[in-house]
C-alpha cells in the first residue's frame, strides 16, 4: 500500500493547481500569437491542425514538470524550502507566462560587447524588474533579508540558488535581443529557491511574522493572477498581430470576388498569420504581400493597406484591434479612383 | 597609518579641487542662488529678499535650507562672490566626509585595512566627487549625518548637534536623520540604555537647537513644505493614471467590491513607492549608468565604483550577520526612503549619504572576498576610476548636450548685456532666464534687488516663483522686439539676421526691429 506523506500530498496539490492555472483557456489566452511563437507553431500547423491549444499544451506539461523537478530536487536538501519553492513557482506570473506560450528556449548568441552585457546583466538583477515587471512576490524580499541575517549557515541550497541566478542571468545577458526573458528561466528557478530559502529561515525564527506574511502573500497572489489573466490579456489583445484576425475573416468572406488580394507587409509575417487565423482556408495563390503600387488600384484587386492610405480607394472595410485602434483598411480601385 | 590617511585625504582634496575650469562645465542657477544669498547674508544679515537671518532661503520660492549660504559667507568674504568661493563648503564637506568615514569605520571595524579602504572608496566615489564639486546642500547633510552616527557612539551631545546641522542643511536629512537615530537606538539598545541619561540630555539639546526650524514649520508650513509638495509623487498624484488604467481594463461585469479590493489607492501608492524605493537598488544605477538626471550623471559611470558590484553584496551579507555592524545595512536601506517619495527616482543627489555605509560595506566585502577574486576586483576598480575620470573631465565638458545641463559660460551670458546701450530694456528668453545669474555676476546690491524686483504672484507649474522684471530686464515676456538675449534652445532661426553678439553657439544677443526682420 502506498502511504501518502504530507509533503507528497502538497506536491500533488501543487501539480493540480499548476495544471489548472496553466490550462484555463489555453487556446485563447494569451490572445495574441507572438512572432517567436508563430515561428515555432507555423511549421507544425498541419500536424496540430491549426489548434493553438494543442500547440501550447506540451509547453504547459513541460513547464509544470519543471516545477515538480525543482521541488523534488530541492526536497532532497530541505522539505520546507521545497514546498515554498513549489508554491512560488506555481503561482508565479513569470512562470505562468512562459508555460502558456509555445516558445522553445533559444539563445540567439552572442552579445559579446562587455558594457552591453553588463548593462543587461544588471538590468535583469534590478529589483524593480524582478519584483514588478517579472512579478516575483515582493513580500518575500524582506523575508530574504531577514533570512540572510538570521540563517546559521549558507547551505548548499543557498549557493545552488545563487549559482542558478548568476548562470541564468549571465546566459540571458548574452542574448542578442534584449527584452527576451525566456533565457532567464534558469534564474527564475534560482530566485524562487532563494526566496523559498529566505521565507523558511525567517518565518522559522520569527513565528509572529507568519500572519502578516501570509495575509500579504495571499493578497499578492490574487493580485498577480488577476494581473496576469485580466490586465496582461488586455495588453495581449492590443498587440499588432491581432489585426490579422479580422483581416483573415474578411479575406475568407471575399476572396472569391477578387483575382488578387494584396496585403502590405507593414506588420510582420502577414502570409503566415493570415494562413494560421484562416486555418489554411485562404487561397495562397491569390495572396500578394507587397507595398502599394498603382497597379493595385484595380476593381479585380482588393488592397489591404495602412489606414492612412485609404483616400486612394473605395473602402470596403476597416480593421481594428479588439481595443478599438483602427490599423488597416481593405479597399478596391474603381474606374473613377484610377 | 596616519600617513596613508593623509594621502587618502590629499587624493580626495585633489579630486574635488582640481579642474573646476574644465568640469563641471558650467555654473548653475542653484549655485548662483547659494552664492548670492551668502553675499546678502554677509552684507546685511538677510537673504536676497530681505528676511533677517532666515532658516530657509526664499530663492526661487522653494524655501531651501539656508545653512549652505551661511557656511559660504566666510569664503565669499575672503575670495569675493566667485564660483569657487560658492562651491567651497561642498568641496570641504566632501573632503571631510572621507575623514568621517575613516573614523566611523574605525569605530565599527578594527582591522586597519578595512578602515583605510573604506576611506579610499569614498575619496574616489564617482557620485560623491561629482556632487561635492558643485554647490549643493547634499554634501553637507552627508557629512553631518556621518559625523552624527560616529559621534553617537562617543559623544551623544556632539552627535545631537551634528544631526541638528544635518536637518538644517537638507530637506532629506530631516527624515533620514531621525530614522538613523531610531535605528541606532534599536540596534545598539544596550549601549543606548547604559548611557540613557546622556542621550536624554543630548535629545533635549537637539530639540532646543531645532526650535527655529520647528517654529518655521509651525508658522509657515505652506512655505516650509512647498518644495516637498511639488516634488512628491504623493501630492502630485502621479500614481492616479495607474488606478484608472487598471480599473478601465477590468471586466465590465466585475463586482465593484473586487475592483476596490484589487485597485485601491493605498495599494497603488504603496506599489509606486515600493518601485521608487527599489529603483535605488538597481545595479545599473548603482554601478554602471548612474543617475537618470543628466546633471548628476557621468558618462560611463555609475553612482559607485563598479568594483562595488561585487564587494557590496558580500559586505552587506557579512554586516547583516554581525550585530555590531547592523547600522551599516540599516543606513543603506534607510537612505532611499525619503528619496523614494519624490517624482524622479532613482536619485543620487537625495541618497548621497548612502556613500558612507556603501563604502564601509564595500571595504568589508573586500576582506570577505576570496584571494583569486581580489585581483579581478582591483582591475575592475582601476578601470572604473579611469572611466569616471574620462567621463567627467573629458566627455562631459566636450559633449555639447551634456555640457548644456550645467549652464555653461553663464558669466559670458551675463556679459552680453554690456553690449546693450544703458537704459535700454532687455528681454531675456529661454531656460537660462534666471535673474540669479545677473545678481551673482554683477554683484547687485541685495537691497537694490529688493527695491527693483517684481515677482509674479502666480508660481509656474513646478511651484517656482517667476520674476517678471528686474531693473531694465524683462523675463518671461512673450513679445519679440528690441534688445533680447536668447539661449541655444529658445533661439528662433528666423532672427538669425538680428544677431549682434553671441557666446559660441550657446547664447545670442539680438536687436529685433522692422529693419532686421524685413531683411528676410
Amino acid at each position: 500500500m502506498i502511504s501518502i506523506t504530507w509533503s507528497m500530498l502538497i506536491i500533488i496539490v501543487l501539480t493540480f493547481i499548476s495544471l489548472i492555472l496553466r490550462l484555463i483557456n489555453l487556446g485563447d489566452f494569451p490572445a495574441n500569437i507572438s512572432v517567436g511563437e508563430l515561428g515555432f507553431i507555423y511549421p507544425l500547423r498541419h500536424l496540430i491542425n491549426y489548434n493553438l491549444f494543442i500547440a501550447r499544451l506540451p509547453f504547459v506539461l513541460l513547464y509544470t514538470a519543471t516545477i515538480l523537478l525543482v521541488v523534488i530536487l530541492v526536497r532532497r536538501l530541505s522539505r520546507p524550502i521545497a514546498i515554498w519553492t513549489g508554491i512560488l513557482l506555481t503561482v508565479s506570473p513569470w512562470h505562468l507566462g512562459l508555460s502558456r506560450r509555445a516558445v522553445p528556449l533559444w539563445f540567439p548568441w552572442l552579445n559579446l560587447e562587455l558594457t552591453k552585457f553588463l548593462e543587461r546583466f544588471f538590468d535583469f538583477l534590478s529589483p524593480v524588474n524582478l519584483f514588478f515587471a517579472n512579478s516575483l512576490l515582493s513580500v518575500t524580499l524582506p523575508l530574504l533579508l531577514i533570512g540572510l541575517a538570521r540563517a546559521k549557515k549558507f547551505d548548499r541550497l543557498f549557493w545552488l540558488s545563487v549559482k542558478l541566478i548568476i548562470a541564468g542571468t549571465g546566459l540571458a545577458s548574452l542574448q542578442v535581443y534584449f527584452g527576451n526573458h525566456d533565457a532567464l528561466v534558469l534564474a527564475l528557478f534560482g530566485w524562487t529557491i532563494l526566496l523559498g530559502w529566505g521565507i523558511t529561515h525567517s518565518l522559522h525564527r520569527f513565528p509572529w511574522l507568519v500572519f502578516i506574511f501570509t495575509s500579504i502573500f495571499i493578497y499578492q497572489i490574487i493580485n498577480s493572477l488577476h494581473n496576469y489573466f485580466i490586465h496582461l490579456q488586455a495588453q495581449a489583445r492590443s498587440q499588432w498581430e491581432m489585426i490579422y484576425q479580422p483581416v483573415s475573416r474578411f479575406i475568407l468572406d471575399h476572396q472569391d470576388e477578387y483575382q488578387r488580394i494584396v496585403v502590405i507587409p507593414k506588420y510582420g509575417y502577414p502570409r503566415e498569420y493570415l494562413d494560421w487565423y484562416s486555418k489554411g482556408q485562404i487561397d495562397q495563390s491569390k495572396l500578394v504581400i507587397d507595398q502599394f503600387k498603382d497597379d493595385y488600384l484595380n476593381p479585380n484587386t482588393v488592397y489591404i493597406g495602412h489606414i492612412n492610405e485609404q483616400i486612394k480607394h473605395q473602402v470596403l472595410a476597416t480593421f481594428e484591434l479588439p481595443t478599438g485602434s483602427v490599423l488597416l483598411f481593405a479597399g478596391t480601385g474603381t474606374a473613377q479612383a484610377k | 597609518m596616519k600617513l596613508i590617511v593623509a594621502l587618502i585625504v590629499i587624493l580626495a582634496f585633489l579630486l574635488r579641487w582640481l579642474g573646476h575650469d574644465v568640469s563641471p562645465p558650467g555654473f548653475t542657477a542653484d549655485e548662483a542662488v547659494f552664492g548670492y544669498n551668502a553675499y546678502s547674508l554677509l552684507k546685511y544679515g538677510t537673504d536676497q529678499f530681505g528676511a533677517k537671518f532666515p532658516v530657509a532661503l526664499r530663492a526661487f520660492g522653494d524655501y531651501r535650507p539656508a545653512l549652505y549660504s551661511y557656511l559660504a559667507t566666510p569664503f565669499i568674504k575672503f575670495f569675493g562672490l566667485t564660483e569657487i568661493a560658492t562651491r567651497l563648503p561642498a568641496i570641504l564637506a566632501g573632503i571631510m566626509t572621507v575623514l568621517v568615514v575613516y573614523f566611523l569605520a574605525k569605530e565599527l571595524l578594527h582591522p586597519r585595512g578595512v578602515v583605510l579602504l573604506a576611506a579610499m572608496l569614498v575619496a574616489v566615489s564617482p557620485a560623491h566627487i561629482l556632487i561635492s564639486r558643485y554647490a549643493d546642500m547634499s554634501p553637507l547633510s552627508t557629512l553631518f549625518l556621518g559625523l552624527g552616527v560616529w559621534l553617537w557612539f562617543r559623544q551623544p551631545m556632539l552627535a545631537s548637534i551634528s544631526f541638528v546641522l544635518a536637518a538644517y542643511s537638507y530637506h532629506n536629512a530631516r527624515l533620514t536623520g531621525p530614522l538613523l537615530l531610531l535605528g541606532l537606538m534599536l540596534l545598539y539598545w544596550h549601549q543606548f540604555k547604559s548611557r540613557l541619561r546622556q542621550f536624554i540630555i543630548a535629545a533635549g539639546l537637539g530639540l532646543i537647537l531645532l526650535l527655529p526650524l520647528i517654529l518655521f514649520l509651525i508658522r509657515s508650513p505652506e512655505l516650509a513644505l512647498r518644495r516637498g509638495f511639488y516634488e512628491s509623487f504623493l501630492s502630485q498624484k502621479s500614481y492616479l493614471p495607474r488606478v484608472t488604467t487598471d480599473v478601465s481594463t477590468d471586466p465590465a461585469d466585475q463586482s465593484p467590491l473586487i475592483t476596490r479590493f484589487l485597485h485601491n489607492k493605498p495599494k497603488v501608492i504603496l506599489t509606486q513607492w515600493a518601485e521608487n524605493y527599489l529603483s535605488h537598488f538597481s545595479p545599473n544605477f548603482l554601478f554602471l549608468t548612474g543617475d537618470t538626471h543628466e546633471r548628476f550623471q557621468t558618462p560611463g559611470s555609475g553612482v559607485y565604483n563598479l568594483s562595488l558590484a561585487l564587494l557590496l553584496p558580500i559586505g552587506l551579507v557579512a554586516a547583516l550577520r554581525r550585530p555590531s555592524l547592523r547600522i551599516l545595512p540599516a543606513w543603506f536601506f534607510i537612505s532611499p526612503l525619503t528619496a523614494s517619495l519624490g517624482l524622479f527616482t532613482p536619485n543620487s543627489l537625495h541618497t548621497l549619504d548612502s556613500v558612507i555605509p556603501v563604502s564601509i560595506l564595500g571595504s568589508l566585502g573586500w576582506f570577505n572576498l576570496g584571494k583569486k577574486l581580489r585581483l579581478v576586483t582591483v582591475m575592475i576598480f582601476i578601470y572604473s576610476v579611469y572611466r569616471f575620470g574620462w567621463g567627467y573631465f573629458i566627455t562631459m565638458p566636450q559633449n555639447p548636450e551634456l555640457r548644456w545641463n550645467w549652464f555653461p559660460r553663464a558669466g559670458d551670458y551675463v556679459n552680453l548685456t554690456r553690449f546693450v546701450p544703458a537704459m535700454e530694456p532687455i528681454t531675456i528668453i529661454g531656460s537660462h532666464n534666471f535673474p540669479q545669474f545677473y545678481l551673482f555676476y554683477n554683484r547687485i546690491d541685495p537691497q537694490e534687488f529688493q527695491r527693483q524686483v517684481k515677482v509674479n504672484p502666480i508660481p509656474d507649474t513646478n511651484g517656482f516663483e517667476q520674476i517678471d522684471r528686474l531693473e531694465r530686464f524683462k523675463f518671461n515676456s512673450a513679445s519679440i522686439s528690441g534688445w533680447m538675449i536668447f539661449d541655444r534652445d529658445s533661439f528662433p532661426s528666423a532672427l538669425g539676421r538680428c544677431i549682434r553678439q553671441r557666446v559660441d553657439d550657446l547664447y545670442y544677443l539680438v536687436y529685433v526691429d522692422n529693419n532686421c526682420l524685413n531683411l528676410h
